[in-house]
Formats: C-alpha cells, structure tokens, sequence
C-alpha cells in the first residue's frame, strides 16, 4: 500500500525523464567530453536518472535542458574531482600533434583533454554545442547568458585550440 | 567586409542550421585575403578534431547497475551507525569547542570498534523496496532492522525493511535480497560496510559537524537519561540542502544510546522520518542470524487471511484446546508419516510445497521440543525443536505457529 504515493507522484512527473530519455545519447557524449571515459559518462548519465527520479514533487525546474545539463555538469565534476590524478595539459601539447589517437578511447580522452586546457566557461559552451548539438540561442537560454557572449566564448575558446594545434611553436 | 566581419561570419557558420554554404561576401573576402583563408580553414579542422566516435563500453551495464545501488544504499547508515555508535561520547567533552569536537569524533570512531554487536530496530518513512537512503515525510512508517556482529576482524551485517529489501554482508559479499531475485556484489562494491567503517564514519560525522550551516546542539539532562539533540543542514543525495534534526537519548548509568529519533524538513515543517524502537548491545548473534535469505517467519509479521476450514465440532474443540508444542509435534509427525491430512489446516499455506516437505523430513525424527518463545514483532510464537536425520545427524529447528484465526487452530507461518 505504501507504495502507491509514490508511484503517483512519478507518474505526474513522466515528462522530465521522458525528455531526458530523448537527450540520451547528447548527454552521454556531453558527459564523454568531460570525463573522457565512456564508462564513467554512462554512470554520470545514469545517476542523473537516478536524480530525476528521486526529485522531490514540488521540484519544477524552470529550464528542463538547463536542469538535465546543469546537473549533469555537476556529476561530472564531482566524478573528475574524485580521480586520484590528472594528466597534465603540458603533456598534453607536447604529445597531440606527433601521435594522433589511434582508437576510439584514445580519440575521446584526447578530445577531453583538449577541451580542459581551456577556460570552463568556454569550454562549456564548445562542449553543448558539439556534444548537446544545442545552437547559440539555445545555449545563451541554457546558461542564461548574453547570445554575443556565447559566441564570444565559443569564438576565443576555438581560436586557442586552434592556436594551440596548428600555431605550436609561436606560442 | 573586414577581417573581423569575416571571422564573425566564420563562427556563425559553427551555428546549427547552417547549410555550409558561405555568403559571396566572405567568398569574396578569402580571395584576396590569405590569413582569413587560413583562419577559415584551422576553425573547420580545429572543429574537426573535436568530433569523436563514441569508444564501446568497458564494464557492463550490470556491475554498474550494482555499483550505483551500493553507493546509493548507504544514507541511511550514515545516521545510524553514527548516531549509535559515535556520539555516545559526545556528552563527554564540550561540542561546542572546534578541537574538543574534533576530539570527540576521534573517540568515537575508535569507539566504533569496541561496540560489538548490535542490534537496531526503528521505523523509517520509507518504501519497502527503496534503497535505504530514501527518507520521505510524505510516507507512513515501516518497520527496518539492523543487526552488526564483528567476529575477528571481519564484519558481518544484516540490514532489513519489513516485507521488502533485505541486504546482508558476510565479509565477502553483498547481497541484496528482493521477493523473487537477488543481488550479489564482491566485496568491492562498497555497499554499506564503508559506511560501518571507522574512518568514513568519522569523514561523515566530521562533515556533520563541520559543514552543516547553523548547526544547533542542545543537551538536557533528566534522572537517567542525557538527551543530545543536534540540528543542522545536510546534504541529501540529490545535492539538495536538507534541514535534519537528530535527537539521541543516552542511559546516564551505561553512556550508550538507547534510542533515535530523527527529524527531516518537509515544506517548513520538521517532519520525524525515523524512530527507533530498540537499541541492544553486545547481543549474542550468529553468522546465520545474519546471513539467512529473508523468509516468512523474519521478514516480521505478514497479515494472512485464514481459510475456511470444514472440521467437525468435535475436531474443532481439540484443535483448540491443543498447545503449540503439541501442535508443532503433531503437525511434524503427520509429514513424517506422509500423512498431511492429519494437520490439514495447520498446514494451509503449505499445501503447493508439501511434496518436497515430506521428501525432506523422509526417515527423520523430531524430539526435545522447547516451550514456545514470543518475539516482540511476530503475533505468533515459535517452537524449537531437535530434527534427526536418517544418517544421525541432529539439527537444531524451529516452527513458527500462529492462531490469531476465528477457529483458533495452530497453523504453520514459517520455518519448516
Ligand atoms: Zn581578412
């Protein structure tokens, strides 16, 4: 019997993880970007799930997408902040252009350590539009920022990965 | 159009809905400037390189299924591990000073391990089926139970909801009971026991301490008891800010905690989501009281409808009149004998299964019966008895019996 309030109250809030289901596969790759390890992303994923559902009743985010990536972002820091040890960005220019990823793996931590040589705020925008295939206007409601300082943000934060992939030895 | 117009129009091109096509402007631009060309050009590798192909997974979805569920499991301990074990010392120093506190929780860590056994009965706002963490004001209480024994230096434990999820740890594996499936983890996957461990249990209680905003402690003595209550913000699972109030009542004469309460918020109110009903330590447990899969007869009391039942007056009256252990001896005699009609309605709810009953107790014998012992959540009352297998062998049993029926017959709730 006791269950009954429960499943009630789930049953109401469907639409939130129904949405979440749609975004699946962008926000597995947005998760994939962060922590550069499928199997970690998929436990990033899954617990948003779990955070979803456990959401008290009266819970009604405003934005859902904000929610689903705000929250997302959040796990996933906390799973990065968790790793005993990171590889260091200096390694990481010294490396990119001689050796190119080989395998799919390789490829994704690449990509991940790419993108955390850069300012988060940049990164992020970068990171939804890719891998939450968002657009600039979206991306500007989802972070609740200025459009020009969304493409401002993307615009720098390319122009240092391009500087740093094809521009080594001037910087 | 200057170079800046032209970079401009370059991350616009990055927007979605574009169809990659560039304006004639920029066309224009790029013939007659070579570093835009390239600037153009770097952008699409650039954006090129950051496209990955999803790598398959390593481990499969089910270790990770166990892994989330472990971790999920373990809220709930956190309190009651704590509360039990730990703060008894905390009337003992000042909790008001930063290091005595610090102190304190040091103490009781190491108190941890000299408790012994334990045991714990309380009642959660909870579901059945819910991982432990889950407390909810919105739900009516149900009954848990948590049993703690050390043998060694290994850790046996047993946590249990009433009709719902038991989980049990025998110092190898973690195994998570449902109705009709089970669990199973390896030692790794950190279900509860870390949370039994004296050093996340101090991290726990540190954090508690420490962290929680407008962190209130109050403490009230009376005759026989000190009354701690401790108030604060935690936070739940979800990341969210909860406010909690814990409130534990210590015997003054042994300093142990002898019940529980616990208080969460609930749109404005604070709502009691846990209470406990008995707090025993340094109790005789076994590895089987621990580790047994959950039955009948101890996942608590189970409201079963009595059948009718067609007995003659005269049947009817001595059936009353039996007593348990006449009851337990006849009811085992007529499946020895592979004679069930002789306890057919004692043995109701075992009518799919008593084939295999009866193979089972084939050639045994059954002697030394025990007076019938209560328990305080089961309405019926148990019969312990010696089983003798054809080959000698002597186990101990036991048959649980209930008669709370119209008829007041005896019939069997659990243990053959
Ligand atoms: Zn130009």
């Amino acid at each position: 019997m006791t269950i009954f309030p429960l499943l009630r109250r789930k049953a109401d809030e469907i639409k939130i993880p129904d949405l979440a289901a749609q975004e699946r596969s962008r926000l597995l790759r947005y998760a994939c970007s962060l922590l550069g390890n499928r199997d970690d992303a998929e436990d990033a994923v899954q617990d948003l799930y779990i955070r979803l559902c456990d959401r008290p009743a009266d819970e009604k985010p405003r934005n859902i997408q904000s929610y689903l990536y705000r929250s997302l972002h959040n796990l996933c820091t906390d799973r990065l902040r968790q790793r005993p040890l990171r590889t260091q960005p200096a390694e990481l220019w010294t490396n990119i252009c001689d050796e190119p990823p080989t395998n799919n793996e390789q490829e994704l931590r690449y990509v991940q350590q790419l993108l955390s040589t850069l300012p988060p705020e940049q990164a992020e925008v970068i990171r939804l539009r890719f891998y939450g295939e968002k657009s600039f206007l979206e991306i500007s409601t989802l972070l609740n920022t200025p459009l020009s300082t969304v493409k401002s943000r993307f615009r720098y934060g390319m122009e240092k990965l391009k500087n740093g992939l094809f521009h080594q030895s001037r910087t | 159009m200057t170079c800046e117009d032209f970079k401009n129009a370059i991350i616009d091109r990055f927007d979605t809905g574009q169809d990659g096509r560039l304006s004639p402007e920029c066309t224009e631009h790029m013939e007659h400037c070579p570093e835009c060309t390239r600037y153009a050009d770097e952008m699409y590798a650039t954006a090129a390189r950051l496209q990955y192909h999803l790598p398959t997974r390593k481990n499969t979805p089910r270790s990770r299924f166990i892994r989330r569920l472990m971790s999920a499991a373990a809220a709930l301990l956190i309190f009651l591990s704590g509360v039990l074990t730990g703060l008894s010392n905390l009337f003992s120093t000042s909790v008001n000073a930063e290091t005595s506190r610090k102190e304190f929780l040091s103490n009781a860590a190491r108190h941890l391990s000299n408790v012994g056994n334990y045991f714990v009965e309380f009642e959660t706002r909870s579901t059945p089926y819910e991982t432990f963490s889950h407390l909810d004001a919105t739900l009516p209480f149900i009954r848990m139970s948590l049993r703690v024994m050390h043998q060694n230096d290994s850790l046996f434990w047993r946590m249990e909801k009433e009709n719902g999820r038991t989980i049990t740890f025998d110092g190898n594996q973690q195994i998570l009971w449902n109705t009709n499936s089970v669990v199973v983890g390896n030692k790794d996957v950190g279900f509860l026991d870390q949370w039994l461990h004296p050093d996340n249990l101090l991290r726990r209680q540190t954090m508690f301490t420490d962290h929680s905003d407008n962190r209130k402690t109050d403490m009230r003595e009376t005759d026989s008891t000190i009354v701690v209550t401790s108030e604060g913000t935690l936070n739940n699972l979800e990341g969210k800010d909860v406010r909690y109030r814990i409130e534990n009542v210590f015997t003054k004469t042994t300093n142990l905690l002898q019940g529980v309460r616990i208080w969460k918020e609930h749109k404005g109110d604070m709502v009691l989501v846990l209470r406990s009903t008995e707090c025993r330590y340094n109790v005789a447990l076994t590895k089987e009281d621990i580790l047994q899969p959950p039955c009948r007869f101890f996942t608590f009391r189970q409201e079963a409808e009595i059948p009718s039942v067609t007995a003659t007056k005269k049947q009817a009256r001595q059936l009353r009149k039996e007593t348990a252990v006449q009851a337990a001896e006849r009811i085992l005699n007529a499946l020895i004998s592979r004679h069930p009609e002789q306890a057919t309605e004692a043995l109701y709810y075992y009518q799919s299964e008593l084939p295999q009953l009866m193979d089972g107790l084939q050639g045994c014998t059954v002697s030394t019966f025990s007076k019938p012992e209560t328990r305080k959540d089961y309405s019926g009352i148990i019969v312990f008895f010696h089983l003798t297998r054809p080959d000698g062998q002597t186990q101990k049993r036991h048959i649980a019996l209930r008669r709370d029926n119209k008829y007041q017959f005896w019939i069997v709730d659990g243990g053959l």
